[in-house]
């Protein structure tokens, strides 16, 4: 398997759009991540955070990339604008696209492009200097993938000057067959302010591809941010995901990342909790039938006294799916006081659907609260003859009591907008 | 009563079985429209196999005897067709849900029952007057209808909210399996006026019970006394008295002579 790894990441290298135009610090980050991906670097099952996560039916196929963005039907892509979004930012396979986003001011807003001259001013300054450190600290070969390949990078700071709170929706669309898109963000949400990020990814057209999804965001002081990730890509398509979060001291994060679709998705989330009393709050749902595969792995890091976090992450897995969940969760030597708690629920829907849940420890402070549980369970039968004692159907009670099930991830949902989507995702997973 | 009234259940020589253990051994009970039935026994008797098996519970097999609603035979029907149709259990121990709101479940399932019966199904807000005025019968408030379906329910506010769903749902065979048991005396009152006045000549109501005290306030027009998973007495309500001063043995102890 190591072979057809190596020769599908020197076939993706080969084929990445670069340009003698493309601006220098997107130059350098392109050539450091180069310089990582040495043969070896992208994981295959021996890899002990891959064991569950079979990569071979990605790695064989043969894909390329776009270099000139597609012409797309507008009413769609407004179709999937969030009335609460207060800035629409649209990618499609990979590139941004300027005439479909309505976006922030250029002090909150620049993209670093193959196609653009490196943008300039203080913000960017400021931008331009946290590009890739996390990703270069905590990424793996995917991550390290999309940091060589990704065609534009969208910088975003919220500093807090505008009075409205900023919901800024990225749309990442992709319309071609076998593709590969890295779609990259940078997120600074600045000391004091509050903001949300909602990343959307989806498909029109059907088609098979692969996304490498990477966001770096960073909670300055006292900042708060809300950050959603709605994966909803169809059935053909790979999807993997790396997020890196620093927390400073007494910043909030707060997150749901709702998995949907894909045939194959894999979300790394990275939460560094890095100042004094940071507080991060992480909410998962994986909603996995057919033959997909959705694998979560999450880290948490404990760096600093007085931080605290809570995670709950619920999977649901019919037909023949296959439901991977490990949370990590690391507590520095310093950080005394750390206040962790951990739960994964699942839910099996079918005996042929397998989910593996694995909470891990790392914990080298010694006064330090760390909770953790998971459970996997089926359809409680009494629960649903209760339903049915009642006249109402077997499809909608057993609807019914999976939603209940993932409730508690959706309710203090900021964005109420997407609930129908993910109500009617919830709906299509039968029970048999 | 009179005879002349519509046959509602009738079950003849049922018998049933849980994981292959037999409950039910030929059970016989014919009731009536307008009628008010009360099932007492022992713990263990087959009370509530029996609630159960007329709801249609999956995990009972039915292995012999008659089981028919309105003439209609019922072993082939879900639990839904049977609820549909008209047949309410009242849940000894209702099922917490949590994460399922109780009003959004009330709706559900009054629109389930609606749509079988061809009547008109009611959107949010007009199930909202709708249930407002069937809450003041059970002296609930509202905020019942914000928690999760039985979800930190009290005993009695677990029991209320059953027969607040036996009103929504307008059944015509409503069995009551032990609704009495955990309520204080105020509670009693209340989920017994409930029902009496829900209770009218074209349905019947079968109480399963074990103290008579509840039928101080639901006056039953029959008494039946189960035993090894058989009726083994009936009698009017008189009998209850009976069976709360004397105990269950003598009624068994004359059921064992008479069949020798």
């Amino acid at each position: 398997m190591r072979d057809i790894a190596d020769k599908f990441l020197a076939s993706v290298l080969s084929k990445t759009d670069r340009h003698s135009s493309e601006a220098p610090l997107l130059r350098t980050i392109r050539d450091h991540a180069i310089r990582k991906l040495t043969p070896g670097a992208l994981p295959i099952s021996t890899d002990e955070s891959w064991r569950y996560t079979d990569l071979r039916s990605l790695y064989g196929l043969n894909l390329s990339s776009v270099s000139e963005s597609q012409q797309i039907d507008e009413q769609i892509l407004q179709s999937f604008r969030l009335p609460e979004a207060t800035d629409f930012v649209v990618i499609v396979d990979g590139i941004f696209s300027e005439k479909y986003s309505s976006t922030l001011s250029a002090k909150e807003f620049s993209v670093l492009s193959n196609a653009r001259a490196e943008p300039a001013g203080m913000q960017v300054a400021l931008s331009k200097a946290l590009l890739g450190t996390l990703e270069d600290r905590f990424g793996d070969g995917f991550s390290a993938l999309n940091s060589s390949g990704a065609r534009d990078i969208i910088m975003v700071t919220v500093n807090g000057e505008s009075a409205l709170e900023r919901v800024i929706q990225v749309l990442n669309v992709n319309t071609k067959k076998d593709v590969f898109s890295c779609p990259r963000i940078l997120f600074d949400c600045g000391v004091g302010v509050e903001a949300t990020l909602i990343e959307d990814s989806l498909n029109i057209g059907g088609y098979r591809y692969f996304t490498n999804n990477v966001v770096e965001l960073f909670v300055r002081e006292n900042a708060k941010v809300d950050h959603i990730q709605l994966q909803r890509e169809d059935l053909d398509s790979f999807f993997i995901s790396n997020s890196f979060v620093n927390i400073e001291r007494s910043g909030t994060y707060r997150s749901w990342a709702i998995s949907c679709g894909a045939k194959l998705s894999r979300h790394n989330p990275h939460v560094y909790l890095g100042g004094n009393g940071a507080h991060a709050d992480l909410k998962g749902l994986a909603l996995c039938d057919k033959g997909r595969v959705s694998d979560t792995h999450s880290t948490l890091y404990h760096a600093e006294a007085h931080t605290s976090s809570r995670q709950t992450h619920k999977n649901i897995a019919a037909d023949q799916a296959r439901v991977v969940f490990n949370g990590k969760i690391k507590v520095f030597k310093d950080a005394q006081g750390t206040d962790a708690a951990q739960q994964s629920r699942s839910l099996l829907l079918s005996n042929r659907a397998s989910i593996d849940a694995k909470p891990e420890l790392e914990i080298f402070a010694d006064d330090v609260k760390c909770a953790h549980g998971a459970t996997i369970g089926q359809i409680n039968d009494e629960e649903l003859f209760y339903l049915k004692a009642r006249g109402i159907d077997d499809r909608t009670a057993r609807s019914l009591l999976n939603y209940a099930f993932a409730r508690d991830v959706l309710d203090d949902l900021p964005i109420k907008s997407i609930l129908p989507s993910i109500e009617e995702n919830i709906r299509a997973l039968t029970s048999f | 009563m009179s005879s002349e009234n519509k046959i509602i259940l009738e079950a003849s020589g049922l018998k049933a079985e849980i994981n292959g253990a037999p409950i039910l051994k030929g059970l016989d009970l014919c009731v009536r429209a307008g009628e008010i039935h009360a099932i007492m026994g022992k713990n263990g008797s087959g009370k509530s196999t029996f609630s159960k098996v007329v709801a249609g519970h999956p995990s009972y097999a039915v292995t012999g005897g008659k089981l028919e609603f309105f003439g209609e035979d019922l072993n082939e029907l879900a639990p839904e067709e049977r609820s549909k149709k008209g047949i309410f259990l009242g849940f000894q121990y209702p099922i917490e849900i949590p994460g399922v709101t109780n009003g959004a479940f009330l709706r559900l399932a009054f629109n389930s029952i609606q749509a079988a019966r061809g009547g008109d199904e009611l959107d949010p807000l007009e199930f909202d007057d709708f249930i407002r005025e069937k809450l003041k019968l059970l002296k609930m408030d509202a905020g019942f209808l914000d928690r999760s379906l039985n979800e930190g329910f009290s005993g009695g506010e677990k029991k209320r909210n059953e027969i607040l769903q036996m009103a929504i749902l307008e059944p015509k065979l409503s069995i009551l399996d032990e609704t009495d048991s955990g309520l204080d005396i105020d509670a009693l009152r209340i989920v017994a006026n409930g029902v009496n006045s829900i209770h009218g000549d074209d349905d019947a109501i079968v109480l399963v019970t074990h103290y008579q005290r509840l039928l101080n306030y639901i006056e039953p027009d029959f008494i039946h006394v189960m035993e090894g998973g058989k009726i083994i007495k009936t009698g009017t309500k008189e009998l209850a008295l009976e069976l709360e001063s004397k105990g269950y043995d003598w009624v068994v102890d004359e059921y064992k002579a008479k069949a020798a």
